[in-house]
């Protein structure tokens, strides 16, 4: 039988195989990594943290700001776009892509993938 | 010898001569990390040792080392380390190594060529899972290791695929000793533990050592997440820094706003530190960072008594009580800092949190604060 890592890393691979996705990761809401698909030279477990501080922080400001849920968190970085988006109430979805990836077509991606994370994790 | 693993080595003490041990992982877990460690360990002690491999090329051995951060090649070199090559004739090719078995099909061929080689004081047989895959039954193997065992100490390794239980029960008889690596699913994420299943010549009570292979590093005891947090500015990012061996902080203008993020490699404990930020308007967040932490270090300025109350309210805040705490009182070299005593008694924490003076940008009293944080790691 599938673990739920193997389980997870399958719903990362297919994402890896969408164009100009350079790599993505399942984070625990409290940074920790519960499963990756990165490049070799990325450092997943300083990512972890640093996604999980991300969307802690952008979530208090939504609370602050009064206006709702955040659906996700959109980095705009020279030499890459860096999306997270809650995947259930314990974790998170972190992918990286190239500056011009179709970011409709990511989100629309990661959302599917996210469907399948929450079920997988089961909260 | 000893395994180089904390906790275990600790529990288990010297392992005699003339036992065998089993190193026994779980799928999706490779033994061979942990068979090189330990080997490492005992080539560091002198030790002379053999490593037969049967289910991968000599060359793989080394390089596997190597993503570890280790060096066998001076070993190889001085003798104090052999690789006995059995795989290259399991699979019919030709090998370039020193000691080979020709037909590892017949264990006693096997057993020849270690053997040969006339002084060894500790075996590594990697692994025994190909062995069985290769003739269907343990036995032969085990034999050969019940004789093994009278010169030296014998370490095999066994991917616990799945096998008969009759098989993996014949197995784990034949050793004086088994130790079970495999993995345990978390409130979130899976760690690994290694758990002593049979300790022949010891009473033990049952324990668990988190372990991971860092690469490189080696096989660490290994926790996810040790917290520090404390006041606005009593120094928990240059605690984090000094701490690590390599940090990130994400600061304006010197304070922390969102998360200093630390990796910690001392006396083979290894952790991922992780700092909070101080200031009252962060404390949303601090949920998300302090979540699942295995303890905690609380940074005190030592010369701001007033600051106190707030540094037990991000306790609090953290829900680091019932988790290991140890308090940095930092600052220790500025003409006002209270005494340790004074601070002790001001913080008033339950009577078992040490309290140790610390100077985080000169490193000072560090290594005192890491001690004290292992030791109640391991309890």
């Amino acid at each position: 039988m599938e673990t739920k890592s193997e389980k997870l890393l399958a719903e990362l691979k297919k994402l890896a195989n969408i164009g100009n996705i350079e790599g993505s990761a399942v984070v625990a809401r409290n940074g920790l990594i519960i499963a990756s698909d990165l490049p070799r030279d990325v450092d997943e477990r300083r990512l972890g943290a640093m996604s999980a501080t991300m969307m802690g922080a952008v979530e208090t400001a939504a609370i602050t700001l009064n206006k709702g849920q955040i659906k996700r968190v959109t980095a705009e970085i020279e030499k890459a776009t860096l999306v997270a988006m809650g995947a259930g109430k314990k974790a998170i979805l972190v992918a990286s892509a190239s500056p011009d990836a179709n970011i409709g077509m990511l989100m629309v991606e990661m959302e599917d993938r996210v469907k399948n994370i929450r079920e997988i994790i089961g909260v | 010898m000893r395994t180089g693993i904390r906790i275990l080595d600790d529990k288990i003490g010297e392992i005699p001569g003339n036992v065998a041990v089993l190193l026994s992982t779980s799928p999706g877990i490779d033994p061979a990390p942990f068979g090189i460690n330990i080997m490492d360990a005992a080539l560091k002690n002198n030790l002379k040792c053999v490593y037969v491999v049967n289910n991968k090329p000599a060359s793989a051995v080394r390089m596997e080392a190597k993503t570890m951060g280790l060096d066998l090649s001076r070993y190889e070199k001085n003798n104090s380390l052999r690789i006995v090559d059995a795989f290259s004739g399991y699979i019919g090719i030709h090998s370039d190594e020193k000691y080979v078995v020709e037909n590892p099909f017949n264990p006693k061929n096997i057993l020849d060529e270690i053997e040969k080689i006339q002084k060894n004081d500790i075996l590594f047989m990697d692994s025994v899972s190909s062995y069985i895959d290769m003739k269907e039954s343990p036995k032969g193997l085990l034999e050969i290791i019940k004789t093994l065992k009278k010169k030296m100490t014998v370490f095999s390794l066994f991917s616990a695929w799945e096998y008969e239980q009759k098989i993996i029960k014949e197995i784990k008889t034949g050793f004086d000793a088994v130790l079970v690596i495999k993995p345990v699913e978390e409130v979130t994420i899976v760690r690994q533990f290694l758990f002593p299943e049979k300790i022949g010549w010891k009473k033990i009570e049952k324990f668990a050592v988190p372990v991971k292979v860092l690469k490189p590093g080696g096989v660490k005891v290994y926790f996810p997440k040790i917290l520090v947090t404390g006041p606005y500015n009593a120094g928990k990012s240059s605690t984090v820094k000094a701490l690590s061996t390599g940090a990130v902080s994400v600061d304006r203008m010197g304070t922390t706003v969102a998360l200093d993020h630390g990796y910690m490699d001392y006396k083979g404990f290894a952790a991922d530190i992780y700092g909070t930020p101080g200031q009252e308007s962060f404390d949303p967040i601090l949920q998300y960072l302090a979540d699942e932490a295995v303890a905690v270090i609380l940074v005190v300025d030592s010369a701001k008594p007033e600051t106190f109350i707030r540094a037990k309210e991000m306790l609090s805040k953290t829900k680091a009580y019932g988790l290991p705490i140890v308090v940095a009182a930092n600052k220790q070299d500025l003409r006002n800092a209270l005494s340790i005593d004074a601070i002790k008694k001001k913080l008033a924490l339950p009577r078992d949190v040490p309290v140790c003076p610390t100077v985080a940008i000169e490193k000072k009293g560090v290594e005192k604060l890491l001690d004290e944080l292992t030791e109640r790691l391991m309890r």
